[in-house]
């Protein structure tokens, strides 16, 4: 009884394909729409990612805007603000420079090898013994090369200009935590330790930004071979 | 230029005072007195004119990778980031102590939305 239904089904279904004039085997968009279909559906789960890393994002800083103000609290109203921070007027001789900067790098998405994104990584912090071990090496070929000027019997103006080299210092990295105290309190520490993995979380929402801007424009693309196929 | 490309790119920040504070003090500023800063505070009395112009001079400049920005900040000049549609730099848009965070707003999840119209579904 079930064969004969089914039977009964197989050949309805049939009949309705060749009434449409659309084989199973023919059909051009076939592959078109199942890579549309994933690829919407990829979508929509990196969409999903996304509001859930910036939600995390916002947990993350609220935690960092809490310390922060904890650590006002302790140290005066505008301890800790914009008036604090170097002013580019300033002539110094060490600048500051980021302890966080990042790489980027093209990439083809795993699975949809279509899809072309832009990855970017946190790269590490030059450490404080780079630095240092810089500044002894220049030092000590700064004071080769007097030695050898001396020898020569160079000018005095080469001689002065080399031994300026000599003095300027690489730039060295300082703790922003310094900029607003020398001794700053618990939870200003803590405040950085949270904007710290902050700029961690910030990667991983700009990375799923451009996977889901590289999953659009090929969306876009296949739209448009779609289109140019019914119309022909 | 050379010495960024060796060193990495920046992310830049435009926000309220304690955005800006709190990611400097996670070490993504860079102030120095022959380059402009990587960060603008915006208060109740900056100007929109020059919201939009850091905002344009952050996107031109090719040591940014990242911008961050506050997204009632963004609701301002969303002209500009609608605008944007190069894949460098990514403009995030960030929740700020003020404004808890919107997807309805945010201008990557509303061009994601609108790849699809009810012609799609048919």
């Amino acid at each position: 009884m079930c064969d004969v239904e089914s039977r009964n089904v197989e050949e309805n279904l049939t009949k309705n394909f060749d009434e449409l004039g659309v084989s199973e085997q023919e059909d051009p968009n076939s592959d078109l729409d199942e890579e549309l279909s994933d690829l919407t559906v990829d979508l929509l789960i990196l969409a999903q990612d996304l509001v859930e890393a910036k939600v995390k994002l916002e947990e993350v800083s609220k935690n960092g805007w809490m310390d922060m103000a904890k650590a006002r609290y302790i140290m005066g109203s505008t301890a800790i603000s914009t008036l604090q921070l170097p002013k580019p007027e300033e002539d110094s001789d060490t600048g500051i420079e980021p302890s966080a900067t990042v790489s980027k790098q093209e990439c083809l998405r795993d699975g949809s090898k279509n899809v072309r994104y832009y990855h970017y990584s946190l790269n590490p912090p030059p450490s404080a013994q780079d630095t240092t071990s810089q500044s002894k090496q220049e030092a000590a070929e700064g004071l080769r090369q007097r030695k050898q000027e001396s020898n020569n019997g160079d000018g005095d103006t080469k001689g002065g200009s080399k031994v300026e080299e000599v003095k300027k210092r690489p730039k060295s990295l300082s703790d922003p935590v310094r900029w607003f105290s020398a001794m700053p309190p618990a939870p200003l520490k803590r405040s950085q330790k949270y904007f710290q993995s902050g700029v961690e979380i910030v990667l991983e929402i700009a990375n799923l930004q451009s996977q889901i801007r590289g999953i659009q424009n090929r969306i876009k693309y296949l739209k448009r071979m779609k289109q140019k196929q019914t119309e022909n | 230029m050379a010495l960024h490309s060796a060193r990495g790119k920046l992310i830049g920040v435009i926000g309220d005072e304690d955005t800006c504070v709190g990611f400097l003090l996670g070490g993504v500023g860079e102030l120095n007195k022959n380059r402009q800063p990587n960060f603008m505070v915006v208060d109740k009395s900056t100007p929109l004119q020059e919201i939009e112009d850091t905002l344009k001079l952050f996107i031109r400049r090719d040591d940014i990778s990242i911008i961050l920005i506050n997204q009632n900040i963004a609701e301002m000049v969303r002209h500009i980031l609608d605008q944007h549609t190069a894949p460098v730099p990514a403009i995030l848009e960030i929740p700020s102590k003020d404004s808890p965070y919107d997807p309805n707003k945010d201008s990557i999840l509303r061009r994601a939305k609108g790849l699809f119209s009810a012609d799609d579904l048919k």
